[in-house]
């Protein structure tokens, strides 16, 4: 029998580990025999086996509180990212079932991969100290680079691994940097210890230094601009599934990171970071819904799109992390952006069937009178991230803006507001050509039930979640959302 | 779930179920099952309803409060949804879903050869079920759901013949004019919150009874409540879009425009029964609004010539009855009466719609007239439902109206406002009731034809399907007043059945209480008054053999009655002419400063789009560089800012 180390809980691990055992599974049975299906079935088993573990500790957090000292936190915060990750990936696996990118009989690792990123997500939103956000940061960061890049032979494919790999590597070498430079102003690694350090007394240059560039190398991560432009273009040569996958899990990992060091790193005395924070979340507000306006391709509007998400989940951290608005916002926010933003890449993927250009506004022409099914899911995806009520999108804009509004920064809150008028306009242009154009040819959808039902489940959630908002808000609020803030 | 009577929370999730199967795969299905799956759907709603009525009837308490769920819940702010039974809910279920049922088999005879069956009983049990919502929900938030939802439906069933225009005209108008009403209800919804920080009904009642007797802010509440009522409920000024929605399929004109949806005003009156009765100013508002509405209505029914017309004015003016009664704070009276004449009003639409039936569309009573030998069991339920409304006892229609002529001019609630001129003009209204429901009945059965031979050759009974509805509601018309015999001298059933669901014990609306000699006094007089209507009519009419039906339908007086009194003249030029005004000034600044403005700002977005996207190179260099920059740019920030903390 196995005895735990004392101060070692392995309930709030669990989640962690338990895709960890699924991932080795994954690999081991793959070298034996090489079977999408089989890695895939495991997938979803240790993805649903996590996701009872997370729930557990969602309900029930003090049980399984922090555990190796304080380094991994659990909380109402950390455990309901960590079930935002897992239903990303679980959909995400659903989604490449029948995938070509994955039916590639002598690559078994494609699920393996996509369970070590989740793993690394949910690390990153438990950590509690820069050492396990940035193992969690570079076992994400790693599985992904080789995922977006699994098209080989395709150029843009290629391209799009390679521009990320590199620019994800400047971006991880800025974050060290503003972690080592941290780590010399106040001698502490851990958040809590960091915070009460930077609180004490007039912090030096070298503390704001470092902490603008976490900030830099975070921001990376979300697609904040002026660190966005890898986005559009990974998100377009990727694999459309992976491209579902990493629009969701990375960016929920990456927001719960920074939701943690700007609420526990970075006291609510030093109002730069704030600043620079506010900077970056006007800039990319603008730089996302303007970018967006002239795509025609879906693929790359809707990696415009995530780029103006972060700008709204921006204004949510930014709240939380001055302790004027609650992280559950952000929260709440993540869950809803998964379901329909994975939705709106599911069906992109079914559209676009094997060609690669197949995302182009005139491929959606006519799709309403075609496919109702997919069009009418579609249509609730968009109106959703334009955040039409009663769907998920529209309470989370709503937090999002009273939030800032609640913090004080109500030219933000404006700018989001003005920001989220262009929004429908880009949005609606794809509804618009799905309900009114008439189709130029026949339209063929790829033929795979497991896609349909990722569609169906994040239709459901959307709506769901707009229609019952409060179940998922008082679940994680009623776990202790509220992270430690210092002063 | 275990109480029968919280099954009826059921009532609305079916009837929409029925909305569904018949809208969507509506069209695979043969002619007959739709009506046939609608019926069921409706009856199957009111099998549930009688078992929450037998369930209530048998327990001293007789509300239960049935939650569903937390809409939303931000801040201070709460809007839990739930359902509400209690016997007002199920004495409008029941009639709803009764007289519902009824019509709905009635429907499947006269719309037998309608290519549309499907969309129309698809909406008809759509209506049934925001109907059912409305007055179930306990809350005034859900209730305007179901409020909406019976407008909706309301204006996709005036306009269901829409390649008509004057159909399709007449649903818009139903539509807008109602919407002037849901502003009232909003208002008077967003002061609730305000003031009470609920929306709960019962939560809105118990708190306004704290409030100081008549207080102003009650008042006003009261006030808009009214407005929002007055335009479902078609009351002055809000009156005009009923005689227009006649245009719908007459057995939809039974159901929704004189049996249920219109008396929903004076549902929510009744529903809100405490906070009227701490203010006597708003319930005085009420009562005259509903009183005016009754004898302006009537008199302008005397020079109708369409049948269904005839019966839609006399539905407003009924329903200005209903709103003295609820205005003089006799909330179960309203409420009666809405039962009593949900009968004898669905009765005489099924009749006319009947006669129109059998006439092939005609609805102008110049060219009708003998139709009691053609038609004798279509003549035979009529003339019971001309009785029933003319108020001969012992028919419904005698005791409901009685009552309210009785407890308005006993009112003391309305002490000071007038009582007895609103007893006086109610009781000229009820001798005008009798006089044109003569006129109608007269002018499409008695004396001689004055059809085409061609259209008389024609002439059939209608089909069981839809005589078998005439017949039960002929019943229900002639007996069901005896559940509110006068109770002065006699047991009164559904009083008590029904006042403690309307002020549910939180404050009392006092009365005078008359001597049994002034009581049967009053009770003649409402009898010879009806029976003088009558008796001149006959005099008029039907002295002698084919007298001029048009007798009353000319003149300068007739026209303008006839076009309802120049209210809609009125609103043509004020409201209509004086919106067109405004729209051709707002068109000129919206063409030359918005659209110009908007057209600006959108190359400028443009020009800043194309801006980003040329950033967008592809390279990783320029990423790089960008990334570096931003970098700079927030390390200069710092400079600049931080370490001044």
């Amino acid at each position: 029998m196995i005895v735990p180390p004392d101060g070692l809980v392995l309930g709030g691990i669990a989640p962690a580990l338990t895709l960890l055992v699924a991932a080795a599974t994954a690999l081991i049975l793959g070298t034996v025999r090489a079977d999408a299906r089989q890695g895939g079935a495991v997938a979803l088993l240790g993805l649903a086996a996590a996701a009872v573990f997370a729930v557990r500790n969602l309900v029930d957090p003090g049980a399984h509180g922090a555990t190796f000292g304080v380094q991994w936190v659990v909380d109402g915060a950390s455990a309901g990212l960590a079930v935002a990750i897992l239903v990303g990936t679980f959909l995400a696996v659903l989604l490449s079932w029948d995938a070509p990118v994955a039916r590639v009989g002598d690559r078994p690792e494609f699920h393996p991969l996509l369970l070590l990123a989740a793993t690394g997500g949910i690390a990153m939103v438990h950590a509690g100290d820069f050492v396990v956000l940035l193992l969690g940061l570079e076992i994400l960061s790693l599985s992904v680079y080789a995922l977006s890049a699994w098209r080989t032979g395709v150029r843009e494919g290629e391209e799009a691994g390679m521009k990320y790999f590199l620019l994800g590597a400047f971006a991880s070498a800025i974050l060290i940097y503003g972690v080592a430079l941290t780590y010399g102003a106040t001698g502490a690694f851990d958040f809590a210890s960091i915070g009460a350090a930077l609180a004490a007394g007039a912090p030096g240059p070298l503390a704001l230094l470092g902490g603008a560039f976490v900030l830099v190398g975070l921001g990376f991560k979300v697609s904040f601009a002026p660190f966005h432009q890898w986005a559009p273009d990974v998100y377009t040569g990727a694999p459309t599934p992976v491209t579902a996958f990493m629009s969701v899990v990375v960016k929920v990992a990456a927001f719960g990171a920074l939701l943690r060091v700007a609420s526990e790193a970075w006291p609510a005395t030093v109002p730069s970071l704030d600043l620079m924070l506010a900077i970056l979340v006007a800039l990319t507000l603008v730089v996302g819904n303007l970018g967006a306006l002239l795509q025609s391709g879906a693929k790359r509007m809707l990696g415009y799109s995530a780029v103006a998400h972060a700008g709204y989940l921006g204004l949510a951290v930014l709240a939380a992390g001055q302790g004027l608005a609650s992280p559950t916002t952000v929260v709440w926010y993540l869950l809803a952006y998964t379901f329909m933003n994975l939705g709106a890449f599911a069906v992109t993927h079914l559209v676009m069937h094997d060609d690669p250009q197949g995302d182009r506004i005139e491929a959606w022409q006519g799709l309403g009178a075609r496919k109702p099914g997919l069009a009418i899911a579609m249509t609730l995806f968009l109106f959703s991230l334009a955040g039409f009520p009663p769907l998920a999108g529209f309470f989370g804009k709503a937090l999002a803006v009273r939030a800032a509004f609640d913090a004080g920064w109500s030219s933000l809150a404006v700018l989001a507001l003005l920001a989220a008028v262009v929004a429908v306009v880009y949005y609606t242009r794809f509804v618009f050509a799905m309900w009114f154009a008439r189709a130029p040819r026949a339209i063929e959808v790829a033929p795979s039930d497991a896609a349909r039902w990722a569609v169906g489940l994040a239709a459901a959630g959307t709506v769901a979640m707009g229609l019952f908002p409060d179940v998922w808000y008082a679940l994680v609020e009623g776990a202790g959302a509220a992270l430690a803030l210092v002063p | 779930m275990s109480d029968p009577a919280t099954w009826l929370t059921f009532a609305p999730a079916l009837a929409l179920a029925g909305a569904i199967v018949n809208g969507v795969f509506g069209r695979w299905l043969r002619a007959p099952l739709h009506g046939l799956l609608a019926s069921a759907v409706a009856l199957g709603a009111f099998a549930l309803s009688l078992v929450a009525f037998v369930a209530l009837l048998g327990r001293e308490a007789r509300s239960v409060a049935v939650p569903l769920w937390d809409y939303l819940r931000a801040g201070d702010l709460a809007v839990p949804l739930g359902v509400m039974i209690d016997p007002l809910s199920v004495t409008m279920m029941l009639i709803i879903t009764g007289v519902g049922s009824l019509i709905h088999v009635y429907s499947i005879g006269y719309m037998h050869d309608d290519p549309g069956q499907s969309r129309y009983f698809a909406l008809l049990n759509l209506f049934l079920a925001a109907m059912s919502v409305l007055v179930l929900a306990d809350s005034y938030a859900l209730m305007f759901v179901g409020w909406e939802g019976v407008g909706v439906a309301s204006f996709l069933l005036i306009g269901f013949w829409y390649d008509r225009t004057a159909n399709a005209d007449a649903g818009r108008k139903a539509f807008i004019v109602n919407r002037i009403g849901d502003v009232g209800l909003l208002l008077a919804m967003f002061l609730m919150i305000g003031a009470f920080g609920t929306l709960t009904i019962q939560e809105v009642n118990a708190a306004a009874v704290e409030r100081a007797f008549g207080s102003e802010l009650l008042g006003l509440i009261g006030v808009l409540l009214l407005v929002g009522a007055a335009g479902k409920s078609a009351q002055i000024p809000l009156h005009v879009w009923l005689p227009d929605a006649m245009a719908g399929p007459t057995p939809v004109s039974a159901l929704i425009h004189a049996a249920t949806m219109v008396t929903a005003g004076v549902y929510l009156v009744a529903r809100s029964a405490p906070l009227f009765a701490m203010t006597p100013f708003a319930s005085a508002v009420v009562a005259w609004v509903g009183a005016a509405t009754a004898l302006v209505a009537a008199l302008v029914a005397l020079a109708q010539t369409d049948v269904k017309k005839i019966l839609a004015w006399s539905t407003i003016s009924q329903l200005g009855y209903m709103f003295v009664a609820v205005g003089a704070g006799a909330y179960w009276v309203g409420i009666f009466h809405v039962v009593t004449h949900a009968f004898f009003k669905a009765l005489l639409f099924l009749g006319a719609g009947s006669v129109i039936h059998a006439l092939h569309g005609e609805q102008d009573l110049r060219r009708m007239g003998g139709l009691r030998r053609l038609l004798p069991l279509t003549h035979a339920t009529s003339l019971l439902g001309v009785l029933a409304i003319a108020g001969l006892p012992p028919l419904a229609g005698f005791f409901s109206k009685d009552a309210i002529l009785v407890y308005t001019l006993t009112s003391e609630h309305l002490a000071g406002y007038g009582t007895t001129a609103l007893y006086g003009v109610l009781l000229v209204t009820a001798a005008l009731t009798a006089f044109y429901m003569f006129r109608w009945y007269h002018g499409i059965f008695g004396g001689a034809s004055r059809m085409d031979a061609k259209v008389e050759a024609g002439v059939h009974e209608s089909p069981a399907v839809m005589t078998t509805p005439l017949v039960v509601l002929a019943a229900f018309s002639a007996v069901a007043g005896f559940v509110g015999l006068p109770a002065f001298a006699f047991p009164n059933a559904i009083k008590g059945w029904l006042q403690d669901a309307t002020l549910r014990g939180l404050v009392e609306v006092p009365f005078a209480h008359p001597s049994a000699a002034v009581e049967w006094t009053l009770i003649a007089v409402s009898v010879v008054a009806a029976l003088a209507g009558l008796a001149v009519g006959a005099w008029v009419y039907a002295r002698r053999a084919g007298a001029p039906v048009r007798r009353l339908a000319d003149g300068p007086l007739a026209t303008f009655a006839r076009g309802g009194m120049g209210v809609d003249g009125a609103y043509r030029a004020v409201v209509v002419g004086g919106s067109e005004g405004t729209a051709d000034g707002v068109a000129v600044l919206d063409r030359d400063v918005v659209d110009r403005g908007l057209l600006g700002l959108g190359s400028a977005l443009t020009l800043f789009a194309r801006l980003a996207a040329a950033v967008q190179t592809g390279f990783v260099r320029t990423y790089a560089f960008a990334m570096f920059a931003g970098a700079v740019v927030l390390a200069l920030v710092l400079a600049w800012t931080g370490v001044r903390g």
